[in-house]
């Protein structure tokens, strides 16, 4: 039996307890890592855009805008590593990472004055911004490279975008209003020079909903500043706006004539013509050039002056030389038209067997010609001198044919009107100058001075015949008792008339009471 | 000695010949020499009191009173507008704070940039004066006077908030922008310098009036 | 006068006798009861207080304001919204917004009252408390509680919020204010500072520390 018993060991109490105190530190503590981390992981995603200039920009400062609504802001703004550019470092808002797409464009607003364009002037009090636009790709971006100007469009604005092309820009750039009836329907968005150097592509968008009045048969001009045109058809004065006066402008229309066709897809291509007048002319289906060959003086005849025939304009003139003979030593002026023959209406059908159109349409013309038909100079417009060409039928024309052999062919001519009334006033000058005018002259002196004194001797003749018949001559008196017995007899004529009227018998029987 | 029981009018540590250490308070006697003595406890410099303590005061409260006047002068705060800079004085802030609804704001700014320091200047300056008169009267109510004094001064940096926040915050040029005024380095110096002159003060001296001392005071 | 290093001087024999920081009147400070104040009888100041836990408290606030602090100053304080432009800053933000405006004294004053002065009064107390926590107080606590009060004195931040206030209501009538989450924080740690205040009782630091003349 072990008499040690162990002892229990006291322990005494632990003091330590933890004082109420410590919450207060906890609660700091977790409400401090809370509120850091929720800060930490809504922040949204950052980017970089690279920019020219960061002028009116501030790091800490300028915001990221969409639609209005702040969904970002600059937080650093540093120099490129080539010095060339300048990179803005930007903190986007929470769940913008579905805005960052591939073609998401950014851009500064500031106020901006540009020849149809006048924006971000908001910006002046309110500070410049960046704009951004999001695109519509799958794939994400975190590098961008900022537009150098605002786009012109947005890219959700309803619409569509047409491709047209012209030799010389005019007056166009970028923003340059379109016009459909005089009313703004759209703006140039972008131009460029062809590869060759001869044209412009110039981009263009219409908006919806009038876009759809746009069709492949539609016709675009140049409807900038004020079109006057003094032509052979006269003045003409056209203009869209007042806009369109200072800035230039596009104009459109759809011809009423022609078939209707649907609206025309985004991207069409369509010539700008240079006025309303060109775009209207309707398309030589199937031109035919010409030369004509004129003696005289071709001035006033400018290219694009209209021929006609009968007075229908069928063509144009679309080169005029000169050429002068060497052997005679004359000026010759070889015009170049060309004529579009469906304007006159012939529609050559039923082409028989053996028949092409061809052989057919200068069967025609030789025909024509072989009837008088001739080209003329003729004055367009007295006001501008002008000119044009007239073919028509001419009685009395030598004869010619048409030199088939020549490239292009050659057609007759006749001289000018101008020149037949030059020519008919030479001749009557050339007859005025061959009248002897002295000789003339003077006897007609004499011829008057015999008048006068056969007027002279007239006049004596007369005296005396007034004084044979004047009122105190004897022939007057003897007259004038002839005339007083006539009379008497007229009364009793008439009262014995009167009588038997009343009594007729009286014929017969007599008047009563005298003898029986 | 010590350990002789005391009363309310008992002795100062003075009277005694005791010094006590302003910062862990411990009382002990003074060692020899003429260099301040050191205290075993903390290793701080103690001496019987604060030295040069009314001339310290004084500096400073006269630094302080000569900046009061351009601080009211000057102007604390420029804001600039599209239409130009205005400057406004602290009196003029407290104009411009004053609206029928905001007007508490009006009278704090007012309290605590007017009235607080030109009320301490005078009640540092009635205190000194006491002191250096040797006035044996009111010390309950001076010393009173005292801690109030060192407890309100830092009150009167409000302004100085005030205006470093708006400056601050308010920086939109060009619609508008604010900026602090030369006035709110003089003011802040008055602030300042009424703490330090505070500070400087001992209190202790409202209470050596009473019998000559024994040690001159260094 | 020149003040040359001199001697330590001699403590008194008995430790409870004290003088009157104000008033300078030697008296003998009575073992006091819970929550219970010694009071000078001539001039009314409190000498001492009984803190419950004191270290362990201040321990725990000190690390609750120095989280609030973290807070404080990191995160933005206010902000601003008017005609679309927008502004933030923080409390540092006011500092240096002061010192490019070409007022940097001033820029430092701001600073060192609400930043520099509560992150020393943090730092100290929170050295303090955990050295006061050993069984054996170094000497370095009581380097640091000899300067405690200097933080104390400038640490101005309840001030600042006033201030901040005061200019957020004024410029509430021109823009829209939204407050930050400093705000808050700086508004916690404001009381958090008070309460450090009066929980840490200096006196259990003096009484443990090691004695500068013992080395």
């Amino acid at each position: 039996m072990s008499d040690r018993v162990p002892e229990s060991r006291s322990v005494p109490k632990r003091k330590t307890r933890l004082s109420l105190v410590w919450v207060v530190p906890i609660i700091a503590a977790v409400v401090g890592l809370w509120v850091t981390v929720a800060r930490i992981l809504s922040e949204g995603p950052k980017i970089e855009i690279v920019m020219k200039t960061a002028e009116g920009l501030e790091a800490g400062k300028t915001k990221l805008r969409y639609n209005g609504v702040d969904v970002g802001e600059v937080t650093a703004i540093r120099l490129s590593d080539d010095h060339a550019s300048v990179i803005a470092t930007a903190q986007m808002a929470p769940h913008t990472e579905g805005f960052l797409l591939e073609d998401t464009h950014f851009w500064v607003v500031r106020p901006r004055i540009s020849g149809a364009n006048v924006s971000g002037l908001g910006t002046l009090i309110s500070g410049a911004y960046i704009g951004m636009e999001i695109g519509q790709s799958k794939q994400t971006r975190r590098e961008f490279q900022a537009l150098a100007e605002p786009p012109v469009i947005a890219s959700d604005v309803p619409g569509r975008y047409f491709e047209l092309e012209s030799p010389d820009l005019g007056s166009l750039e970028s923003g340059t209003p379109i016009f459909f009836r005089r009313l703004q329907v759209g703006q140039v968005t972008a131009y460029e020079l062809s590869k060759d150097g001869q044209s412009f592509a110039i981009k263009v968008f219409v908006n919806a909903p009038y876009d759809q009045y746009v069709t492949a048969n539609t016709r675009f001009w140049h409807a900038g500043g004020i079109d006057v045109s003094l032509s052979a058809n006269g003045l003409s004065v056209q203009t869209q706006s007042f806009l369109s006066i200072l800035i230039g402008g596009i104009a459109f229309e759809t011809p009423a004539t022609g078939p209707v066709l649907p609206a025309a897809e985004t991207g069409t291509h369509f010539d700008l013509f240079s006025n309303r007048a060109n775009a209207f002319k309707p398309a030589a289906h199937d031109p035919q050039t010409y030369v004509v060959i004129f003696r005289e003086s071709v001035r006033g005849l400018d290219v694009g002056a209209p021929v006609e025939f009968r007075g229908i304009p069928i063509g144009e003139v679309t080169n005029v030389t000169a050429r002068v003979d060497a052997r005679t030593l004359t000026f010759l002026a070889p015009v170049t038209i060309r004529l579009d023959p469906q304007r006159l209406g012939v529609q050559v059908s039923g082409l028989a067997q053996g028949q092409d159109l061809e052989t057919v349409r200068r069967a025609l013309i030789d025909s024509l010609v072989a009837h008088g038909v001739r080209a003329q100079l003729q004055s367009g417009n007295l006001l501008t001198g002008s000119r044009l060409i007239s073919l028509d039928f001419y009685a009395n024309t030598p004869p010619a044919h048409v030199d088939w052999s020549a490239s292009p062919p050659e057609l007759p001519t006749i001289p000018g009107q101008l020149e037949a009334i030059e020519t008919q006033i030479a001749s009557i000058i050339r007859k005025l100058d061959a009248v002897p005018i002295k000789g003339v002259v003077d006897d007609l002196r004499k011829a008057i001075v015999q008048a006068d004194g056969t007027l002279a001797s007239a006049q004596g003749a007369l005296d005396n015949a007034g004084n044979l018949v004047g009122p105190s001559s004897p022939l007057s008196a003897q007259m004038e008792s002839t005339m007083q017995e006539l009379s008497r007899a007229a009364q009793s004529l008439r009262v014995l008339a009167d009588y038997l009227e009343r009594h007729p018998e009286a014929l017969i029987r007599g008047k009563p009471g005298e003898a029986k | 000695m010590g350990g002789s029981g005391v009363s309310a009018a008992g002795a100062s540590a003075l009277q005694l010949g005791l010094q006590s250490c302003e910062s862990c308070g411990l009382l002990s006697r003074p060692a020899e020499g003429d260099a301040d003595g050191r205290c075993p406890r903390c290793d701080d410099h103690v001496s019987f009191r604060a030295h040069q303590s009314l001339q310290r005061s004084w500096a400073f409260l006269i630094g302080a009173a000569i900046c009061y006047v351009p601080a009211n002068l000057l102007p604390v705060l420029a804001t600039q507008t599209a239409t130009g800079t205005d400057y406004d004085t602290i009196l003029q802030g407290v104009a411009l704070l004053w609206s029928p609804t905001g007007w508490p704001l009006s009278i704090i700014v007012l309290v605590a940039s007017i009235m607080i320091p030109s009320a301490k200047i005078l009640s540092l300056g009635y205190l000194l004066i006491s002191v250096q008169r040797g006035a044996t009267g009111g010390r309950e109510q001076r010393v009173r006077l005292y801690r109030i004094v060192e407890f309100v001064g830092r009150w009167s940096m409000v302004d100085v908030f005030v205006d470093t926040f708006t400056a601050a915050l308010v920086q939109l040029q060009p619609l508008m922008s604010v900026e602090p005024g030369p006035g709110l380095f003089f003011f802040a110096a008055v602030v300042v310098l009424t703490m330090l002159a505070a500070e400087s003060f001992d209190p202790r001296l409202i209470w050596d009036a009473e019998s000559p001392s024994g040690v001159a005071s260094v | 006068m020149p003040r040359r290093t001199g001697e330590y001087n001699q403590p008194v024999d008995d430790r409870s006798l004290l003088a009157c920081p104000d008033c300078d009147l030697v008296q003998r400070l009575p073992d006091l009861a819970e929550g219970a104040s010694a009071r000078c009888p001539r001039c009314n100041l409190e000498l001492a207080r009984h803190r419950e836990d004191s270290l362990e408290r201040t321990l725990a606030l000190g690390v609750a304001a120095a989280v609030l602090f973290v807070l404080a100053n990191t995160f933005p304080m206010l902000g601003l919204s008017v005609v679309g432009r927008s502004a933030e800053t923080t409390v540092i933000g006011g500092a240096q917004q002061l010192w490019s405006d070409g007022r940097e004294i001033v820029a430092v004053l701001v600073l060192f009252t609400v930043v520099i002065a509560p992150a020393l009064q943090i730092a100290f107390v929170l050295a303090i408390a955990l050295a006061g926590l050993r069984r054996r107080v170094p000497r370095w606590a009581g380097v640091l509680l000899r300067h405690h009060h200097i933080t104390e004195t400038w640490s101005m931040i309840e001030v600042m919020l006033l201030g901040v206030l005061v200019a957020l209501i004024k410029i509430a009538e021109l823009a829209s204010v939204i407050p930050g989450t400093a705000l808050y924080a700086l508004g916690a740690l404001a009381f958090v500072l008070a309460a450090v205040q009066a929980a840490f009782d200096p006196r259990e630091i003096w009484e443990r520390v090691a004695w500068a003349d013992q080395e």
